[in-house]
């Protein structure tokens, strides 16, 4: 036994890239044609126009490349964070959604060889498709050294590893939210509110101590540097904010600790898994109450600021306090029943 | 062989199984019956260790099946829908199960694809009913199983393969001493290859016994007198059932047949003979001793 059992399982491995590759192959073709494409598309536009005289030798206009190797480009920041959802979602929901777990736990597979074979795929693609466009990148910038880059290869690879470590770290989170939820969409949305539910909660809590004391509690929670860095790990790569930390190395170390963790918790999570509950929105009942709980409370939170944006000046104390009322039963009643309808269609 | 211990399993706050037993020997065919949201899928996928339980423990040679889920290299399931990923070529589905069970038999796999003829190029979303559960079975006799699940393997198929099936089964099991596992609504499928059969309604076993010992308990008896027959005999308390019909009279009887007939023989009748019933007939007088209608059971 040993370190053998984390082999990975050759046949779980192909049967996983089987399913999973088209959609890896649009990540892997979205990626390249952002990041490889473009840069060679700035070179050869730059040599073409330095030919014709257009432009001096000094100047490379790489302002694409630039912003995405800087994190200044939210967009492929954004779709990557998306695609990776996707990913994982696909990769458990897949299973669910064709009831093809049972052909898998009827084999001589452990629940965790199940897990842990489709982790090492995963991020094994992430991996592939950021370090396949870092050598792309790095070879063009050696293949060009003539051209005045206004980076270069260390930039590069510092973006490559920045996004393997923050899009691990989401691939393990939505893997943890698949051993919860039972069905492909549930995986999906759920993963995204969570991901994006440290930087909405606190924004929702501001924006009633704005209209309720009247006090700048905006400033409050986004001047504050730990409540800052609480802002979500997606925005890590979707916007510079951590780029000049000190402690740059300390939180890729605690995101790659928090993806191990992450890891650990969905195999226990699976392995408790009741299958008879896939297709329902989640795996676990005892979740149930927490979770609609939630889902009113957060939805009963933006019903003020909702009015409050729709009606300006003529929203009134009451009329706010009724909106968030009226959104948390509404939420209440309408999460009640999408868990219910999800298990009678089971 | 398959233990199964004190298995009791809830659906959100349905009981579904409540405390099953049983034991299937070695080389044996176990037939299970019983109406649909009985529990019979239920508790194959317990046995199979899909599902996990509420309480108890299932066994395959010995070895706790959801603590030791290697042991299942030695186990085949055909379930009642086939669940293969629909994208796969049936060629994709051969290799996950060659390259899964260690002791794949190439040659059987040969021999039985003779049989089936599936095309190999075809993806499974493509598939009838019928040829998914021929693939299915192909698949699983190829893995050389010591054990065989099998949850209505025949649903779907043609008559004459249902008939070449069960034939394979019961060479598998002459040929490997191979334990079969079987849920069925068929009857006559039941008779024709099962040693021991369960009845399972409401998540319970209401009996398991092995076929002959059904056969034995219950049985028909035909006679005849020269005239009316003599005061009190067709009356005795293991007489199920009495029909007349000119001077036959055709008897049920349940328990002690041999001694009925060596006391029918005293009155030197006309006809005395024993006849076999069909499991369908025998059902109906078990079940209705112990309170359940035959429709109850079977046609739910």
């Amino acid at each position: 036994m040993g370190l053998s059992k984390f082999l990975p399982n050759k046949t779980l491995i192909w049967k996983e890239w089987l399913n999973n590759w088209a959609f890896f192959s649009i990540f892997l073709g979205l990626v390249t044609f952002a990041t490889s494409v473009t840069l060679f598309n700035e070179i050869t536009t730059y040599l073409d126009e330095l030919e014709r005289g257009i432009i001096t030798g000094d100047y490379f206009n790489s302002y694409a490349i630039y912003r995405i190797l800087s994190f200044s480009d939210a967009l492929l920041g954004f779709i990557s964070v998306l695609l990776t959802i996707i990913l994982a979602a696909l990769m458990v929901g897949h299973e669910r959604d064709h009831n093809t777990f049972n052909l898998l736990l009827a084999m001589p597979y452990s629940r965790r060889d199940l897990i842990y074979n489709k982790f090492v795929l995963g991020l094994g693609q992430v991996l592939t498709i950021f370090v396949f466009n870092a050598l792309v990148m790095t070879v063009l910038v050696w293949a060009y050294s003539s051209i005045p880059f206004p980076f270069d290869a260390t930039a590069i690879w510092a973006w490559a590893l920045r996004s393997i470590v923050v899009l691990s770290f989401i691939f393990a989170f939505t893997m943890f939210i698949s051993s919860i939820s039972g069905t492909t969409l549930g995986n999906g949305i759920l993963s995204l509110i969570f991901l994006f539910f440290p930087m909405g909660f606190p924004a929702l809590i501001a924006v009633h101590l704005d209209y309720w004391t009247a006090q700048s509690a905006w400033n409050l929670i986004y001047d504050s540097k730990e409540i800052g860095f609480l802002l979500t790990v997606p925005t890590y790569i979707m916007d510079n904010i951590v780029l000049g930390h000190a402690n740059l190395p300390l939180i890729y170390g605690v995101l790659v600790l928090l993806t191990g963790i992450l890891y650990q918790l969905t195999k226990y999570l699976f392995a408790r898994n009741r299958l008879e509950n896939n297709g329902e929105v989640l795996m676990f009942e005892q979740l149930e109450g927490f979770f609609k709980l939630g889902v009113a409370v957060c939805f009963a939170l933006l019903g003020g600021p909702l009015v409050i944006n729709i009606f300006r000046m003529q929203a009134t104390p009451s009329f706010v306090l009724i909106s968030n009322v009226l959104m948390g039963v509404i939420f209440w009643f309408l999460v009640n029943w999408i868990i219910k309808w999800r298990k009678v269609a089971n | 062989m398959i233990k199964v211990e004190q298995l009791t399993k809830t659906y959100h706050t349905n009981p579904v199984l409540d405390n099953i037993n049983l034991q299937v020997p070695r080389g044996s065919i176990f037939g299970l019956v019983g109406p649909n949201g009985a529990g019979k899928t239920t508790l194959i996928k317990l046995i199979m260790g899909i599902l996990l339980p509420d309480q108890g423990r299932v066994y395959i040679d010995g070895v706790n099946v959801h603590q030791n889920p290697g042991i299942k290299s030695r186990v085949g399931y055909v379930s009642d829908y086939q669940n293969y990923y629909p994208n796969f070529r049936v060629q994709d589905m051969i290799r996950l199960y060659r390259e899964t069970y260690t002791n794949w038999d190439a040659q059987r796999f040969a021999e039985l694809a003779q049989v089936f003829k599936l095309p190999e190029g075809k993806k499974i979303k493509h598939l009838s009913k019928g040829m998914r559960a021929q693939l299915a079975i192909l698949l699983n006799l190829s893995v050389s199983p010591a054990v065989l699940v099998l949850d209505e393997p025949t649903s779907g198929l043609d008559p004459v393969l249902r008939r070449q099936l069960l034939n394979i089964f019961l060479e598998e099991v002459a040929r490997n001493e191979t334990t079969i596992f079987l849920s069925t609504h068929n009857l006559n499928e039941l008779e024709r290859i099962c040693d021991r059969i369960g009845i399972i309604h409401n998540g319970r076993v209401l009996f398991d016994e092995s076929l002959e010992q059904m056969k034995q308990q219950i049985r028909k008896i035909q006679v005849a007198f020269a005239g009316e027959p003599p005061e009190g005999v067709l009356e005795q308390s293991t007489i199920l059932k009495v029909e007349r019909q000119g001077r036959v009279y055709t008897i049920v009887v349940r328990e002690n047949v041999n001694q009925l007939m060596a006391e029918l023989e005293k009155y030197r009748p006309l006809l005395l003979e024993s006849v076999d019933m069909s499991l369908e007939d025998i059902f109906i007088y078990r079940m209705g001793g112990m309170g359940y209608g035959f429709e109850q059971i079977f046609t739910q």
